[in-house]
This record gives C-alpha cells, sequence and structure tokens, in this order.
C-alpha cells in the first residue's frame, strides 16, 4: 500500500512515497515548472514507482495562493445587498503602517462597476424585505451587460438566514449556466460582512481556475492508470476530496505550511510528547507554528499577502508566524554603518552568492558557507556545487569591508542576527497566545532550518530539538500523515445558559451535516466530531476558541461549558471573571476520517559508535576555527549517539550540534538534540 | 578593545532587535490583559523602554500621537523623584493630564531599571481607561469637571503597593473593577519589560547595551539629519481653522511656521490659537507629538524602533497656553482632535519644499457619534461609539489619495461591522457606502469619504462632536479640497436637519430617525485638467466621480450612456476653462 504526498512550491516540488509494508521511502525533488500539473507526474515518476501502485495521493498546491498573488484569477463580479456594494472597498479602514503616508489599502479584486446591488435586506433574526423578482431581473440585465467568469453572492447576515443568497444564486445559475457561482453562505457561516465579502469573491475569482487544473491533474492521473483515492491538502492541515474542492478552493489557499506541521504532530506522537513548536526556514522565510497538546492550533481567518495590506479570507488555517529570515535572506550594511539581516532575499533566482547563479549580495546561506558549517564538499540537494571564494567575496564586499571586521566576523555577526530574528518569531508565535517556548520542543525542517535550530533553542531557553527524517521536504512528507476532514461554522450569538445552549442543538445537527458532507461517506459516521465555541464575555468584542462536548449543549450544562470558557480566557489573557455572563458567538464543528496511516519509516539499529564520515574545519566562535567531524545521516542507526560539536548531513540538510548538545537518533529515524543550557555568551 | 569597537555594528543589530522584541512583548503582554475594548480593540495605549534620562529607546505603539507622552511623563518623573532615591521594586503613576498632554482616562506607570543599584532605563505604559469618574455628558469648560486627577507618586514603593491610593481610584471612577483589572494589566506590562530587560543586560552586560542604546539613537539622529539636509532651506507656513470649541461660536485658528536650515527643522508653533474654553484642548506634550508625528512621517517613517535619535534635527517652538499646550485648568477631554489638524498643516505647509514627501489634506477627524438609550430587547441601558467610519486622504505628486482610511491620529483601529452592530444595538444601517465626488479633484484625486446611514429603532439620545465640517481638506499644487466631514439628521418625516458645524449635543433621536453621517474626503494634488481623459472616464465608469464633476471640475466631457470621453468637446472644454 503506497501513500504518495506531492507539495508543490514556488521553487520546488516535492513528492514523497511511503510504502508501509516494506517501509520504503521515496523521495524526489523536482524543478517546478510553469506547468504545475506535469511537475506531480514527472515528480511520481522520478521516484521510479508507477501512479498505478499508489492508493492514496495527497496533494498540496500554491495554484490558489499564486492565482490571488498575482492576480490572475478570472473576471468576476460582485452582487451585495442594496447599500453596501462598496463594503468590499471601505474593508476595516486600519492602517497598520501608521507613520506612512503613502500607505496603501486592500487592492479589491472586483473593481466598482462590476459590484451590483439587488433589494432585499435580512436582519439578524428576520427578514426585513424580500428578495425582489424585479431586482433579480434588473441584475441580470446588468449582468449581460458585463459579461463575466465568476460571480461572487454576499448579502447582509446571510450567517444566519442564507434563503435570499440560495434563492439568488438558483436565479443566476439559470441565466448564466456557465459562470462559476460561488455564494458566502456556502463558504462560512460567520458574521463580518466585509471578511465573508473578501472570502466568496477570493474563492470565485480562482474557481475556475482550479477547477481546470484539477481536471487537468486527474485526466492525466487517470490516464496513468491510477485509481487510487485523490486528495488536496487544506490549509488547517485536513485533507479534502476533489469535487469539495472545486466549490470551496479557498480552503487550499495555505496548504504547504501544513503539511509540516502536521508532520510536527506525527513526531511529536512518536516521542510521546503533547506540544511542540513547528520550526521551518527555508530560502526566503522561516515560519513557527505550535503544536499543542497533540493538536495544531488553529485560526479561522488567513490574510492574503500580509496582514498589513492583504485581502482576509474567513478559512480554517494553521496559525502560523512568518519573519522575513532565510537562507536567501541578504546582509547588507547601510549608509549609516548599521547591519541588516532581510527582509530582502536573493531567493532562487540569483540566489546566494556561493549557488553561483550570478548572485551578488551576501546572504545567511553564504554566512553558512564562509563558516564551513555548509561544507562545499556536500552539494545542495545532492546535486547543486557551493562555491565558497563567491561566498568569501560577497560577504568581503558588502559586510566585512563596510563594517571593517574580518570576514568570518561577519559571517557569525549575519548568524546572530538572523537567528535572533527567528528567535523572536517562536517568542511571538508563542508569547502571544499565552505559552512559554521553553515549554516547548522545537521540531525544525526546511532546508536551513537544521543548520539554526540549536542556535535559536539557545535563544529561546529550549531544551530539546527534534530534527525528522527528511527535513528537506518534510512539509510533503507530512502530508503522509494527514486525515480527511470537514468543517462547519455558525455566528449564532447565545448567551450561555440552559436556554440558551439547549436552543442550539438544532444548529448543531446542521453543522454534523454541513462538516459530514465533505467527507464523502453519504449518511456514515465520521470517525470524530468536535465541537468548538468561540466565546467571550458578554460586553467583549474579541473571542477565545473553547473545545466542547456535544453532550454540555444538548444537555444544557450551562455550568460546565462556562467553566471551560473561564479556564480556556483565563490561560491566554491571565485573568477570568467566574461571576460575568459570557456569550456564544460563534459554534464551530469538526468532523474527521482516522484513514489508516504510516508511521515514519523505521531506521535499523546499527552496533557501535557512530562513525564520522570525515571531518572538516569549520568556526563555531568568530575568532577561530576548529575541526569537527561530519556524519552522513543515512549511516546513523537507531539508538546512536552523536556529540557535539559536529554536522550530520544528508541530501536535503545539514543539522549543526554544538558544543555540549548530545544527539541520539530515534527508532524512526528523527535526531534528537539535547542542548546544552548555559552562558553562551 | 578595539575589536570590540568594531564589532559593535553586530551587537547593536541583535540588540536592536532585543529593544524591539521587549516593547512589542509588552504590548502582545497588556492587549492580552487589559480589561478594556479600548486598549485591546481600539489599540488606545502604548509601552516604551527608556534610558536613564528619560529618552524614548524603543516605543510599541498604539496610537501614533501617544508618540512622546511616556518620554514626558518618565521626564516629569524624575523632576519629582531624585533619581538615586529611585529603588528596586517601584513603579510611578499619574495622570496629570498636563504632563501626558491628553486626557485624564490616560493613565502612565513608569518602572526603573536598575544595574546594581543604579537606574539604566525605565519602562513604561500609557493606557486609556475607560472611565475616570468627572461629568458624563456635554461639553465640560475645567479639568476638574473631567474626573479623578493623580499626581506624580509611587503606585509600589518597593514591592509594597500603595493601598490607600487603590482605595482613592476605586471610590471615584464608575467602574472600578475595570479600572484595577486594567492597572493591574499596565502593572504586568512594566514588569514584563523589566524581566525582558534584565535578561539582556545579564547577559551582554551593561556597557553594551548602554552603547547599543546610543548606536540605535546616534544612527537615528544622522539618519534624520541627512534627510532634513535634503530638504531646502527655507521658512514654511501654512495655516487653516477649526470649527469652533462646542462653547463659542468661533472658528479656532491653526498657523503652523516651519524653518529650514541645514540639518535642522524648526517648528513654530506660536501662531496656533489660545487655549479655548470647551474641551478641545491638549497639553504641550501633545503639541509636541504633533510635530513628531509629522517630521517621522516625512523624515523616516519606516525604521524601527521609534527612538529619540531622530528628533535630534528637530526644535519645536510652542508657547505655553496654546490650544495645544494648554495649562491648568483648561479643559482637555476631546484633546485628541486638534493636533491631528496641526500634522496635517505642518504638511501643508512643507509642501513647497517637500512636493514628493507630503499628502494633500484628509479628513482629520474620529467622527465619533455617541448615541444611548434603552434596548428594547432586554430592556437595559446601551451606549453605542458611532461613527469611526474612516474617510479620504490627500493624493500624492504620484498617486490618487486612499479612501475610507482612519484618521492620522490612530493607526491599526478598525471599523465596528454592520453585522455586528446591528446584533448589539437597536439600529438599522440602511447605507454604508463610499461618497461619491468627495475625493478632491487634482491631477491625482483625493480618496473618497464615507457615507454610513443608521436609523434607530427605538428612541435614543445623541451626541456628535464632528471637526473639520468648515476648512475642507486642501488640495495641493493646484488640487482643489475635498468635500468636508458632515452630519445631518433624517427624521422619519423625511425631513433632514443640518448641523453646521458638526455638533449635536444631548439631542432625541425618535424610533425611525437617522444620522446621516459624511466623512470627509481627501485633497487633490496638482491640476486637474491634467488628470488624463481616461483615468477620468474610468473614475466616472467606477462612480468615484459624476458626469457632472467630470466636466465641472476636470473638464472631461462623458457621454452619460456610454461613459466614454468625447474627445472633441472635452479639447474644447479643457482649451476654454
Amino acid at each position: 500500500m503506497i501513500r504518495a504526498g506531492s507539495d508543490i512550491g514556488g521553487t520546488f516540488t516535492d513528492v514523497i512515497l511511503f510504502d508501509a509494508k516494506s517501509q520504503d521511502i521515496r523521495i524526489a525533488k523536482i524543478p517546478s515548472s510553469a506547468n504545475l500539473e506535469q511537475a506531480v507526474l514527472d515528480g511520481i515518476a522520478a521516484t521510479g514507482k508507477q501512479a498505478n501502485e499508489i492508493e492514496v495521493l495527497v496533494h498540496g498546491s500554491t495554484i490558489v495562493i499564486n492565482a490571488l498573488l498575482e492576480r490572475k484569477g478570472v473576471k468576476t463580479a460582485l452582487v451585495t445587498t442594496q447599500g453596501f456594494r462598496d463594503v468590499y472597498e471601505i474593508g476595516r479602514i486600519n492602517r497598520p503602517d501608521s507613520f506612512n503616508v503613502f500607505f496603501k489599502k486592500h487592492d479589491p479584486l472586483v473593481a466598482r462597476d462590476l459590484r451590483f446591488e439587488v433589494v432585499e435586506r435580512m436582519l439578524p433574526d428576520a427578514e426585513l424585505t424580500p428578495l425582489d423578482p424585479a431586482a433579480i431581473e434588473l441584475l441580470i440585465g446588468q449582468l449581460r451587460e458585463h459579461p463575466v467568469d465568476a460571480i461572487a453572492i454576499m448579502l447582509l447576515h446571510s450567517y444566519s438566514n442564507p434563503a435570499h443568497e440560495l434563492a439568488l444564486k438558483a436565479a443566476l445559475a439559470d441565466a448564466f449556466p456557465n459562470a462559476f457561482i460561488s455564494v458566502s453562505s456556502e463558504l462560512t457561516r460567520e458574521y463580518r460582512e466585509y471578511e465573508r465579502t473578501s472570502t466568496v469573491v477570493a474563492n470565485a475569482y480562482v474557481g475556475p481556475i482550479v477547477e481546470h487544473y484539477l481536471g487537468q491533474l486527474s485526466d492525466h492521473l487517470n490516464n496513468r492508470g491510477f485509481d487510487g483515492r485523490f486528495y488536496l491538502m487544506q490549509s488547517n492541515g485536513g485533507l479534502l476530496g476533489e469535487d469539495e474542492a472545486r466549490r470551496n478552493c479557498i480552503a487550499l489557499i495555505e496548504s504547504g505550511p501544513a503539511g509540516g506541521v502536521i508532520g510536527t504532530q506525527q513526531v511529536l506522537d512518536d516521542l510521546g510528547l503533547p506540544s511542540g513548536v513547528a520550526f521551518d526556514m527555508g530560502g526566503t522565510t522561516a515560519k513557527a507554528g505550535v503544536v499543542e497538546d497533540g493538536n495544531p492550533r488553529i485560526g479561522h481567518q488567513y490574510f492574503i499577502g500580509s496582514y498589513n495590506t492583504g485581502l482576509p479570507v474567513l478559512t480554517p488555517v494553521m496559525d502560523i508566524h512568518e519573519v522575513g529570515t532565510g537562507g536567501g535572506s541578504i546582509a547588507s550594511v547601510t549608509a549609516y554603518g548599521e547591519l541588516r539581516v532581510g527582509p530582502r532575499s536573493a531567493g532562487a533566482i540569483p540566489g546566494p552568492a556561493c549557488y553561483q547563479g550570478g548572485g551578488r549580495d551576501a546572504t545567511v546561506t553564504d554566512a553558512n558557507v564562509v563558516l564551513g558549517r555548509l561544507n562545499v564538499a556536500l552539494p545542495l540537494a545532492g546535486s547543486m556545487p557551493l562555491d565558497d571564494v563567491a561566498a568569501h567575496d560577497a560577504l568581503c564586499e558588502n559586510v566585512a569591508k563596510p563594517l571593517g571586521v574580518s570576514v568570518e566576523q561577519a559571517a557569525a555577526g549575519i548568524l546572530r542576527v538572523a537567528n535572533t530574528a527567528m528567535a523572536y518569531a517562536i517568542s511571538a508565535v508563542t508569547v502571544e497566545r499565552g505559552l512559554n517556548p521553553a515549554d516547548f520542543v522545537l521540531v525544525a525542517y526546511g532546508g536551513a532550518g537544521p543548520l539554526h535550530a540549536t542556535q535559536i533553542a539557545r535563544e529561546l531557553g529550549i531544551n530539546q530539538v527534534v530534527i525528522p527524517p527528511s527535513p528537506g521536504v518534510f512539509s510533503a512528507y507530512g502530508m503522509l500523515f494527514a486525515d480527511p476532514q470537514g468543517h462547519a461554522s455558525r455566528t449564532r450569538i447565545t448567551r450561555v445558559d440552559t436556554e440558551g445552549l439547549v436552543g442550539l442543538e438544532s444548529i448543531v445537527d446542521e453543522l454534523i451535516d454541513e462538516a459530514v458532507a465533505p467527507l464523502g461517506i453519504g449518511s456514515g459516521v465520521p470517525d470524530m466530531l468536535e465541537f468548538y465555541a468561540d466565546m467571550r464575555y458578554v460586553g467583549q468584542e474579541h473571542t477565545v476558541n473553547v473545545p466542547i462536548e456535544r453532550d454540555m449543549i444538548r444537555n444544557g450544562l450551562e455550568a460546565e461549558v462556562k467553566a471551560r470558557f473561564d479556564a480556556v480566557h483565563e490561560r491566554s489573557y491571565s485573568h477570568s471573571a467566574a461571576d460575568e455572563p459570557a456569550e456564544i458567538v460563534t459554534l464551530r464543528c469538526v468532523a474527521s476520517l482516522s484513514s489508516d496511516k504510516p508511521s515514519f519509516a523505521a531506521v535499523a539499529d546499527v552496533a557501535g559508535d557512530a562513525l564520522p564520515n570525515f571531518e572538516a574545519a569549520v568556526w563555531l566562535e568568530q575568532d577561530c576555527a576548529e575541526t569537527i567531524p561530519f556524519y552522513a545521516r543515512r549511516d546513523l542507526g537507531a539508538r546512536q549517539r552523536i556529540a557535539g560539536p559536529a554536522v550530520v548531513f544528508e541530501e536535503t540538510a545539514s543539522t549543526l550540534l554544538l558544543r555540549g548538545d548530545s544527539a541520539v537518533v530515534h527508532a524512526n529515524g528523527h535526531l534528537l538534540i539535547e542542548i546544552e543550557q548555559a552562558d553562551n555568551e | 578593545m578595539k575589536a570590540n569597537e568594531k564589532l559593535r555594528a553586530i551587537d547593536a543589530e541583535v540588540l536592536r532587535h532585543g529593544f524591539i522584541a521587549i516593547t512589542e512583548e509588552m504590548k502582545i503582554n497588556l492587549m492580552r490583559t487589559a480589561y478594556n475594548m479600548i486598549i485591546y480593540e481600539a489599540l488606545d495605549f502604548t509601552v516604551g523602554l527608556f534610558d536613564a534620562e528619560g529618552d524614548t529607546i524603543s516605543i510599541g505603539l498604539g496610537l501614533p500621537m501617544f508618540i512622546r507622552g511616556m518620554s514626558e511623563t518618565v521626564k516629569a518623573t524624575l523632576k519629582e523623584i531624585p533619581i538615586d532615591e529611585m529603588r528596586h521594586g517601584d513603579i510611578y503613576i499619574t495622570n496629570d493630564a498636563y504632563i501626558t498632554g491628553s486626557h485624564l482616562n490616560h493613565i502612565v506607570l513608569t518602572l526603573p531599571l536598575f544595574d546594581g543599584d543604579e537606574v539604566v532605563g525605565f519602562t513604561s505604559t500609557m493606557a486609556h481607561w475607560l472611565d475616570i469618574g468627572g461629568v458624563l455628558n456635554g461639553v465640560t469648560r475645567d479639568i476638574y469637571s473631567e474626573g479623578l486627577q493623580i499626581p506624580i507618586c509611587k503606585l509600589f514603593d518597593q514591592h509594597e503597593q500603595n493601598e490607600l491610593l487603590i482605595k482613592i481610584i476605586a471610590q471615584n471612577v464608575r467602574n472600578p473593577d475595570l479600572a484595577l483589572g486594567d492597572l493591574r494589566a499596565q502593572i504586568a506590562a512594566v514588569r514584563t519589560g523589566e524581566r525582558r530587560f534584565n535578561q539582556i543586560l545579564e547577559r551582554y552586560g551593561r556597557t553594551r547595551v548602554v552603547d547599543a542604546m546610543q548606536f540605535t539613537m546616534e544612527r537615528s539622529a544622522e539618519r534624520a539629519r541627512a534627510a532634513v539636509t535634503d530638504i531646502p532651506d527655507g521658512h514654511y507656513e501654512a495655516e487653516c481653522f477649526m470649527d469652533g470649541d462646542g462653547v463659542v461660536d468661533a472658528p479656532i485658528p491653526i498657523h503652523v511656521a516651519v524653518t529650514v536650515a541645514g540639518d535642522k527643522m524648526t517648528v513654530d508653533m506660536s501662531g496656533i490659537s489660545p487655549q479655548v474654553q470647551g474641551f478641545y484642548n491638549s497639553g504641550r506634550t501633545a503639541g509636541l507629538s504633533a510635530a513628531q508625528v509629522a517630521f517621522t512621517c516625512l523624515i523616516d517613517p519606516i525604521s524601527r524602533p521609534i527612538n529619540d535619535g531622530t528628533f535630534a534635527a528637530l526644535d519645536v517652538i510652542l508657547p505655553e497656553r496654546r490650544v495645544v499646550s494648554a495649562v491648568k485648568p483648561a479643559a482637555m477631554r476631546w484633546w485628541m482632535t486638534i493636533p491631528m489638524t496641526v500634522v496635517d498643516t505642518i504638511f501643508k505647509a512643507l509642501a513647497p519644499a517637500l512636493p514628493q514627501g507630503v499628502p494633500a489634506g484628509h479628513h482629520a477627524d474620529l467622527a465619533i457619534v455617541d448615541m444611548n438609550g434603552e434596548h428594547p430587547q432586554g430592556c437595559h441601558f446601551y451606549r453605542c461609539i458611532g461613527g469611526l467610519i474612516g474617510g479620504g486622504w490627500g493624493a500624492k505628486w504620484n498617486e490618487d489619495g486612499m479612501s475610507a482610511t482612519i484618521c492620522i491620529n490612530d493607526g491599526d483601529t478598525h471599523n465596528a461591522p454592520v453585522e455586528s452592530m446591528e446584533l448589539k444595538y437597536p439600529h438599522l444601517i440602511e447605507r454604508h457606502a463610499l461618497r461619491e465626488d468627495s475625493g478632491g479633484p487634482g491631477q491625482f484625486r483625493g480618496g473618497l469619504g464615507v457615507i454610513q446611514q443608521r436609523r434607530v429603532l427605538a428612541t435614543s439620545r445623541i451626541n456628535a462632536q464632528i471637526e473639520r465640517t468648515q476648512d475642507a481638506p486642501w488640495g495641493l499644487f493646484g488640487g482643489q479640497s475635498g468635500a468636508a466631514n458632515k452630519l445631518e439628521l433624517l427624521r422619519r418625516d423625511g425631513s433632514h436637519e443640518n448641523y453646521p458645524t458638526g455638533k449635536i449635543l444631548d439631542q432625541d433621536l425618535f424610533e425611525g430617525d437617522a444620522y446621516i453621517l459624511y466623512s470627509g474626503g481627501g485633497g487633490g494634488y496638482g491640476d486637474p485638467l491634467e488628470r488624463p481623459a481616461d483615468a477620468v472616464a474610468d473614475d466616472v465608469r467606477q462612480g468615484y466621480v459624476s458626469v457632472a464633476a467630470a466636466a465641472r471640475d476636470y473638464g472631461v466631457v462623458i457621454d452619460p450612456k456610454t461613459l466614454n470621453v468625447d474627445a472633441n468637446a472635452t479639447a474644447r472644454l479643457r482649451h476654454s476653462t
């Protein structure tokens, strides 16, 4: 039984195949091409296996986010309640870049001349003005004058009562059978009109493109005899069937990072640990997510691009903090003698100077090469040779000379700055949520993560670092462990008392139906049903997400619900108010299937001590180099130990152990590193 | 030693991240633990790290206009409590409006940071409490009617809390639980800053930390001086006026003069109106903040941390008793309105010197409509701070102004969703739309203001203090004014009531009555006749500009049916204009 994961990134497409029976694992990393589906097929071919041998294929793709960021969606119209077509352009009026008078707002995907209004009006709990048939006719006439490929529908208070939205959809589907029509209430039933509008527009704008892409991909796969199950990776780490993905493609918006966090969850499970930080350092950014008590932290809003100027999307997504520091981050010295590292990046092209792709800037990767931590005898990704002279020259010219320090001092300085910046990013993702990073293990992956992990752990007071197998393709690897998942939400502001809770029972039934539908099991029963409530004290605006049990609603157990809420509030905000009344704002349901998943591939025992492959000079301090051992990870057996300083290398990454660190190989291949916490200055 | 000297820049960069992280963590901590929404939603607070003299090393904003408040309070504290009498575990408190420059709701806490027994810096927070006592409605005329005044004193004396002060606060504010909750959050924030600072101090040692502080400030100063040097020397002036103070029916003149000489900029506010009777006054700190906000915007808007090194290149002349340097017992409750127009006026003055650096005028008001009454569902008293709908920003030398964005006093402040307000209040919002034709015409058009029409479903009281309804957001270099802020009532019988200066004091809105709030558009930049006809036609197609305004303001004739440009008619009209 072969399970496959394929992760299309900006630079590379990673494919990973895992045969649970033989524990055979195959990895292919090939350059992404303009023809995305071709890269997947080529990747599978490169593993030496055939499509018809694959039983489950999980696919993560940047197609949705790229179409949105590059504004390459289809011509889309928006239909709103009369008086509110500008909500999409007005947005939330905030100006995060507070001192910049050249600030930019979000840029709508639909211009004003394609935003139409209809006469109708719902209130939160009643219909005020019926949907006017004459208004629908007028709208159809307007849309005939302005032909579009997709139509987004968003009417006020449709989270509560979607009747008008659905009637309008039916009428427009009759009139425009070829248009892709998306209505807000089919994607999210949460209140806040701007965010819901932005969500449905984004879904409509990319929908036809995703339909086409999935059609092509499944045709190709079918032609090659694939008859297994095909899933798409959602932003929250759950899997989605193809039909559902066509309708709700916005759920795929941030699928890449989700694979890594799901993989982290599996690593922690292997190790019997409840909580960890998922740390992914790549070429341009570093990302940090949190797994807490066995579950990834999920957020329910995502910004396309950035918080400052991005369009919001209401969809469940891994709660991830990102910082503009990666292997390609450029180090420079300002006109005033200040050292800066990032957020500018050399990217994949031209890439760091040492890639010999024409890059002249000094990058974090070049600093690692100068200090011997990335050894030039070990080509990157197994094939790309590194040029240490180019790295040396780039650092000398751009950093060492302007600062008047040695090249090695400059390199060490660049890494200190980069590690500090990344440590603060991890600190933010934990502290912001009321967690202490020192209580977590750091699971590090991505091409550059293992090289920096032990240094970052020291900054944060973290005692244990885990490097999973194949860290360079870990996001694809993590996809192998994901389960099919459906979710549903409903905003209905409800006081937490017996009457209020019991009154939610009918909504619970609807939520279950909606959450189970995408699983494709008909009227079957899901393996797991979870309920969450976004709750607040009466008078507050912000909510916290509280796990609750179905019985608590059915039986109106107000004290239990309130106590759960108080506890979550206490942990998140350091205070709670047992005597203050609380309310539920939004109720959420998650339905999932437990598929038959593999564990990480077992590693055989090897007798005796680990033997280094070679030794080489590495600068660990900025003033002198020393000769330290380099170990090939593929030669390491379970339970073998390595003492730092040392480097463990593999095809997709290198792991640096500092003095005092000690690593042991886990039976499933994880490298477990104990960090020596001492004065490291 | 020489090697260390050379490695200074590397240490400084590592520690710069540290200083920013200290104030970021204080900010997160305060937002997470504060009780009232004004702190954690409107971000009506600031936290900061200061050196031993009280100069700013890093500020975690908050509201931009809080840029000066804490530093001035730390400096005032140093005058009140000699530095050698400060002890471990002390925390000082005040809400002295003439020190913070703002209203009594702003409570400032200051904690001294030590290396051994020597003070090496301070952490501080300034946060808005929901209530500080005082009268509720109408326009106040002196500080005594605005609530409890706390002089600079010890909230903690060597770890021991001042219980008498706590009792005095609890006895003077309307919701003591909320206030004391916010106080605890502020205490936690300054102590979080202390903990993080001490970690850094322990790891790097005082010499390196203090040196990195100096390095950061020196570089900011150099950057600012270089930027000021690039501005042509000269004397630049501008003026405008506010509608009135809510007591006397007379405009309030705002005049600023800016002199640029070499690497120094001097902002002279002597020409700003004397302090007024109504509550529109603010203190000297707010006047200085207005100058520093304008300076930061023009000179170094992106660099972090925000620190006082930048202001080495700025002098401010601000005599006492101006409306932005008011002295006791001036009323201060609506302190925030006038300083943001001062910022815009400084931009206006510097337009000839920095034609590519300044935007045209913006709507410059929070446009708050305060409503309260009996909620028919549940029969409880409700209060709704309406308004906050954003407005138009001025056009710039290279692009149109932004529409529907919060004014310069605020930053990351959000509006309230229609769906959320209709759930909370007995209100029906009938229109929430861009205000067509409100953007000032120009080669680059000003951003559009917003219209919000809100009907009450149960009789309510309304108070409004809309400003800048008379002196519209100005254009630059031939660009014209945007539409001014405006408020009117729409009675259920269909009649309109207009309020020429936007001030409605404690009136009834009966069931079925509505208000219509119009926020101003931004000013235009450059001659509107220079705007390409196609760009005007696109504005008409988008409905930002009407067919009539296209002809009147831009000299562009648009066929109302096809919305295409009539090239011949346009040429004739543009030629004759």
